[in-house]
């Protein structure tokens, strides 16, 4: 059980890391990105790439999330920046081509089989064992990287002066615009550093399970699913719902076959939607007419 | 005629409808089409994602509902028609037919009736799950009905009450394409009547403002569930045809790939346009099969450009975002279609944001 309950934590902080470029960019532009769970899979790829080409684990890591934040941002500029004003359908159908476009393209590029990721040396073997179960060395990074970022990232939206500024666009757009903050600039670096974090959970996530183009997304709607349990547009909540995700799939697939195991992200996303869809941190939003 | 008022009181051209009707019905008979086994088979094949593409674009089209999980319908209506026509004593297709459609209303009944309430983004994702689920649901032969990931066979050739296509007879090609035609024709009359008939147009003003149509009389919840609930009659009706005319239903045949490539019909040929969702069904069900249908043509062109199965999701993924950034309405929607969804009151607002009045700029607030 104890096995059980660490598993599902490990899942749930990959969760987490992803969740949070989902809530970042429900905050502030109230749309879904559904080519996020794509850049997590580009950043693992990146990182695999740049493995390949004889870079030491360390700096391919940091070359292959720096890579996907560029790709975040490039994606905002060209594919949902042209949409600010129209009406929802258009920017939601354009995030749909982008994501199935870098599936495919990501298929074409490194081929549609699952490719084993090598662990980095300091990332092997076995950190902590006890009875019944042992905690690897991956596990303990998963986790303790996860948590190191997330608090970071709450200092940041807290304390400093960009972080202000998100939290000032994300309640009023329009006001932080008359305020002077440079609006454009706002969402770009909430893409930035959402899309940072979801490749660091797609090359940890790389490494603790498999990596193929779908990937993305299948663990896209996951994280989602988590940001909205956790209440979307809330940091905390995302990592709360990152966490409780991971665990209701490993408890889940103790009794469950695999296959439905995968289907259990649905059922909950489709039950906090109708029971409390501002979930369980979020505040109910009023609808912006 | 009397059914040509409603299109001349709206100034519709009508022959144009008339001349795709006569082209539909003589087409199988043109020298070289009918004898050919392959084109009657594609052409039956194109009419049946035409009835999914018009079905689809009255949820997603004429309402603004973005549904990701259509293909779940569809599947529905494959798997209840095969269920039915595998028993013992098949009923007449008829009756079929009649049972899918109204065992897939029914779950979409109850589908719409608890999601419709969430908004467009949340409502995309959640009828993306739902289809996720039925296909896991169909992939775990529930009850021993679906045959699991193997999928139901041996379904046998419909019986059309006065007449039972005998599937080894080379007619029974033609019998297929004016079946499925005959369909085509039935779901393009009762689009055009929706489109302009009172709900049609509360559909309508609910896609471009709700909170304005809503001020102005319209129930939309209910008028949402109807959109979203007629929009699967075709995708039961298209459920059966095709699972009629493979006599073979698996659950590959309705993943999520599918509801993509549906959405991808009704968004390359314009949101909201019947004549769009009839074009956006041809080109997407014949472009894949290019290389076959003109071998000597595609050989002409670069080597990795031939293989076009391979590149069609990329293609899929790449038209949804170039279409809705240089022609949101469409390959042959309409230019007012173009005018609601082109970002072109950007450049009002930016104007207004530069005179700090952004009280009038109504899309953003009050």
């Amino acid at each position: 059980m104890l096995l059980t309950i660490l598993n599902g934590l490990t899942l749930g902080a990959l969760y987490a890391l992803v969740a949070l470029g989902y809530t970042m960019v429900y905050g502030i532009l109230e749309l879904i990105n559904f080519a996020h769970g794509e850049v997590m899979m580009l950043g693992a790829f990146f990182y695999f790439t740049f493995l390949g080409m004889g870079l030491d684990p360390l700096s391919a890591a940091l070359l292959a999330v720096a890579s996907a934040a560029l790709a975040g941002v490039v994606i905002e500029r060209f594919a949902y920046k042209p949409f600010r004003n129209s009406p929802r359908l258009a920017p939601l159908i354009s995030a749909i081509g982008v994501s199935i476009f870098l599936q495919n393209l990501a298929a074409l590029v490194w081929g549609t089989r699952s490719v084993q990721v090598p662990l980095p040396e300091l990332l092997q073997g076995s950190l902590f064992a006890f009875e019944g179960g042992q905690i690897s060395r991956l596990q303990g990074a998963i986790l303790a990287t996860a948590v190191l970022l997330m608090v970071a990232l709450a200092l940041f939206i807290r304390k400093t002066r960009l972080g202000k500024a998100m939290r000032a666009t994300s309640q009023d757009r329009k006001a932080a615009q008359l305020m002077g903050i440079n609006t454009d600039r706002i969402i770009s670096a909430t893409f930035l550093i959402g899309s940072a974090l979801a490749a660091v959970g797609g090359i940890y996530y790389a490494m603790y399970l498999s990596l193929k183009p779908t990937m993305g997304f299948a663990a896209g709607i996951k994280a989602f699913t988590a940001a909205v349990l956790g209440g979307i547009g809330s940091v905390p909540g995302a990592m709360l719902g990152g966490f409780l995700l991971g665990l209701l799939e490993s408890v889940g697939g103790a009794y469950l076959s695999t296959e439905y195991q995968n289907a259990i992200a649905f059922f909950v996303l489709i039950l906090v939607l109708l029971l409390r869809p501002s979930g369980l941190l979020g505040r109910g939003r009023q609808e912006k007419v | 005629m009397m059914h040509t008022g409603i299109l001349q009181a709206k100034r519709i051209r009508t022959w144009p409808w008339f001349v795709a009707l006569a082209g539909l019905l003589l087409w199988p008979l043109l020298p070289g089409v009918g004898e050919n086994p392959y084109y009657l088979h594609l052409s039956t094949i194109v009419c049946i994602y035409m009835i999914l593409a018009l079905g689809l674009n009255i949820t997603i089209g004429f309402a603004g509902l973005l549904d990701l999980g259509f293909a779940a319908f569809y599947g529905i209506g494959a798997y209840t028609y095969a269920v039915f026509a595998t028993m013992e004593n098949p009923l007449p297709f008829w009756v079929i037919v009649a049972v899918a459609v109204a065992v897939t209303l029914l779950i979409r009944f109850l589908v719409g009736a608890s999601c419709l309430r969430l908004k467009g983004d949340y409502l995309a994702i959640v009828t993306l799950g739902f289809g996720e689920i039925t296909r896991t649901v169909i992939n775990n032969n529930p009850f021993n009905l679906t045959g699991g990931t193997f999928g139901l066979s041996g379904i046998p050739a419909p019986d059309l009450g006065f007449y039972r296509i005998d599937p080894t007879n080379p007619l029974s090609h033609y019998w297929y394409y004016y079946l499925a035609a005959g369909f085509v024709i039935f779901f393009v009359y009762a689009s055009i009547r929706m489109k302009y008939s009172r709900l049609g147009r509360a559909w309508i003003a609910l896609r471009e403002d709700e909170v304005a149509a809503e001020a102005m009389g319209v129930d939309v919840f209910s008028t949402k569930l109807y959109a979203y609930v007629l929009g699967a009659v075709g995708a039961a009706v298209a459920g059966c045809l095709f699972a009629a005319k493979q006599r073979f239903v698996s659950p590959e045949s309705f993943a999520f790939f599918e509801s993509v490539l549906l959405v991808c019909m009704v968004v390359l040929g314009g949101l909201g346009s019947v004549r769009g969702a009839l074009v956006g069904a041809v080109v997407l069900i014949l472009l894949p099969e290019l290389p076959r249908l003109f071998p000597e043509a595609v050989s002409l062109l670069p080597e990795p450009l031939q293989d076009m199965e391979r590149y069609r999701m990329l293609l899929f993924g790449l038209a949804l975002l170039l279409v809705m950034l240089f022609r949101p309405q469409g390959l042959v929607g309409s230019s007012k279609r173009y005018a609601e969804l082109h970002p072109a009151m950007e450049r009002d607002a930016r104007r207004e944001d530069a005179s700090l009045d952004g009280i009038r700029d109504g899309k953003e607030r009050f």
